[in-house]
């Protein structure tokens, strides 16, 4: 006969979540002591609570599990966005520390090689994983080869270059020399001025090359890197650079995946600095939830960027294109039921997919626009579902050569400038989804167009 | 220097025993903090003491002996503390935990499949609730209900969770 009552089982609840009174903590120590029955269950309890905690981990740092910010920690909450890349330093926690235990072998490791001058640009409360090091002041110049960051971030510059870094923790990271840095583990954003063109990040998983940009690079210890390209470019390869394998050239808003085994894969989890980039992938205030496409995976595609309330005048129209931009002009106007909406980055390059498919999730009732060019005809997806509101809003500016063709305006500026036409229709929460810009005719030809998305209540023209 | 391949063996084999290991020192520790903490030391101290391990040793059982060590010195550091058991039944609840680690091992295989059982709503609210950085009075506010509330659900969960792994365990033993 089982001799657990329902107060043991309280008890251990309580204690189990760190919410016992000492005469809880008393009365169940004392009927643990006397009952091996009592002490299974007990722990049962507690496997369960360390194996819950452990799944957790697990499920933040896969983006599965989106813990709102009502439920953080006020620490939690400054420590950052819950992005993709906090949740993965928990589950690291018990790594950084072995990161500590080898801080001495590490430091031998590093003890040769030559130091490069940084300028501290901003502490978030960073400490070094060094015991009793002091902690890092904005302002202070130093000489370092090795950065093991146990907490917080830290903004540095690179004297010389003007690269600036910044660094979060728990990173483990050592200069090679001045313009190559090793990152062990850990994950940075580096924005590289044209001093810094050449800039290198080497990870166990391979090596980004920076062209001129900013990017950010989370990497594993021995396992897989992962690399976004917030504006210019990057070059990315796999592996050691004497296994002589290829680059990969990624653009704005491509961001990948990739191990010193496996190729190079989409990485659709890029939520993480979406505020340096302006880009939001997962946005968490944006009616449209998510974005994809049916290209599917086997070839190296970017994603999506969605901007919370990002319609405004002269925002970027794509992401793979530095131009042309929405309203660009005085002269441009957009009309106030549509500036603000959540504005989609499509990508210009897809205008070639005959079969393309653009797949929203909205979170609530909205009402979708599609900007598109009212030369070409409407594709058939388009004029069943939606409604053509007569508006037009001035895109450009675009390349030289469309200045040969009808319809195009050529500006003071010399530049030739459209003006897309708006289309709507209203949608309930869930997918939504588009097709190609066009259905016939040489898709060449044709214009990649672009989507925004406000919630319905305050889209009604 | 650092010998490579000897920390990259040390790193593995605590990767795959880390679970185990945690699993361990909460079976031991008032909070997930105290867990923590202490698991933060045993690392230390484990990848200090490899070098005396041998290899085809058993990891885990030298790992739980250090582990043991570390939470009875974290436990008489918190002697005044009245919330951390006493160090006899520490030492019982180390032994118990060590002999059955084979069970306990194959439950916390079968938790995940459990927790996948549960419905979304709860699974969710269990996620979030263990999510790093939650604070159950805070949840429970964003939940409109009190923290007691959230406390006892999450109570029941865990139950039927236990439920479930105890039942995945004797369906397997009896396959």
């Amino acid at each position: 006969m089982s001799t657990v009552r329902d107060e043991h089982l309280v008890w251990i609840q309580r204690y189990a979540d760190g919410i016992a009174s000492a005469e809880e903590v008393a009365r169940l120590q004392a009927a643990l002591r006397e009952e091996a029955a009592l002490r299974k269950v007990f722990l049962d309890y507690v496997q369960i609570d360390s194996g819950l905690a452990a799944l957790a981990a697990l499920a933040a740092a896969r983006g599965t599990l989106d813990v709102p910010d009502a439920a953080r920690s006020a620490s939690a909450l400054r420590r950052g966005p819950r992005s993709w890349f906090r949740a993965r330093a928990a589950i690291l926690g018990a790594t950084v520390a072995i990161a500590l235990a080898a801080g001495v072998a590490l430091s031998g490791w590093m003890r040769d090689r030559g130091r490069v001058a940084v300028e501290i640009v901003q502490s978030e409360e960073a400490r070094w994983v060094a015991p009793g090091a002091s902690l890092p002041r904005a302002g202070e110049r130093l000489a370092l080869q090795t950065i093991s960051l146990a907490e917080g971030a830290l903004s540095l510059r690179l004297e010389g270059s003007g690269v600036l870094l910044k660094l979060s923790a728990p990173l483990e990271a050592r200069f090679e020399t001045p313009m190559r840095l090793r990152v062990a583990q850990g994950r940075l954003s580096a924005d590289v001025g044209k001093l810094g063109i050449g800039f290198t990040v080497v990870t166990d998983a391979g090596e980004i090359v920076d062209l001129g940009t900013s990017f950010g690079v989370e990497a594993e210890r021995g396992g897989e890197s992962r690399v976004a390209v917030f504006s210019g470019k990057v070059k990315v390869r796999r592996g050691a650079a004497d296994e002589g394998n290829a680059f990969t050239t990624l653009s704005e808003g491509e961001a990948v995946r990739f191990s010193a085994l496996a190729g190079l894969r989409r990485w659709e989890h890029v939520a993480m600095a979406a505020e340096a980039a302006g880009i939001l992938a997962r946005a968490n205030t944006a009616v449209v939830g998510a974005v994809r496409d049916n290209l599917g995976d086997d070839e190296l595609h970017p994603f999506y960027g969605v901007v919370s309330e990002g319609l405004r005048p002269g925002s970027l129209a794509f992401t793979d294109k530095p131009n042309p931009r929405w309203a660009p002009q005085p002269e441009d106007r957009l009309p106030a039921w549509l500036e603000g909406a959540d504005l989609i980055r499509t990508y210009h390059q897809f205008r070639y997919r005959r079969d393309y498919e653009l797949v929203l999730t909205l979170r609530e009732a909205s009402t979708v626009y599609v900007l598109i060019d009212p030369r070409q005809p409407a594709p058939a997806w388009l004029a069943e579902q939606f409604v053509e509101t007569g508006v037009r809003v001035g895109v450009g500016p675009w390349q030289q050569g469309l200045k040969q063709e009808a319809g195009v305006d050529v500006r003071a500026d010399g530049l030739p400038y459209l003006a897309f036409a708006v289309w709507r229709a209203d949608a309930s929460p869930g997918e939504f989804k588009l097709g190609a810009p066009r259905d016939s005719g040489r898709l060449n030809q044709a214009l990649m167009y672009g989507v925004a998305v406000k919630a319905r209540a305050t889209s009604i023209p | 220097m650092i010998d490579l391949p000897r920390h990259e063996q040390f790193l593995r084999l605590f990767s795959v025993n880390e679970p185990a290991i945690h699993a361990f020192v909460r079976s031991l520790l008032p909070t997930r903090e105290d867990a923590r903490e202490v698991m933060q030391e045993i690392a230390v101290v484990l990848w200090r003491k490899f070098d005396g391990f041998a290899t085809g040793e058993d990891f885990r059982r030298w790992a739980f002996g250090v582990a043991r060590y570390e939470v009875l010195a974290y436990a008489r550091d918190k002697a005044r503390d009245r919330h951390v058991f006493d160090e006899d039944l520490l030492l019982t609840l180390a032994e118990e935990v060590a002999a059955s680690e084979e069970v306990r091992e194959a439950q916390r295989e079968a938790l995940e499949h459990c927790l996948q059982k549960l419905p979304e709503p709860q699974r969710e609210l269990m996620l979030t609730a263990y999510a790093p950085g939650t604070r159950i009075d805070r949840l429970a506010e964003a939940r409109g209900q009190t923290a007691m509330a959230v406390y006892k659900v999450l109570h029941r969960l865990r139950l039927a969770l236990i439920e479930c792994t105890r039942r995945e365990l004797a369906q397997s033993r009896a396959i």
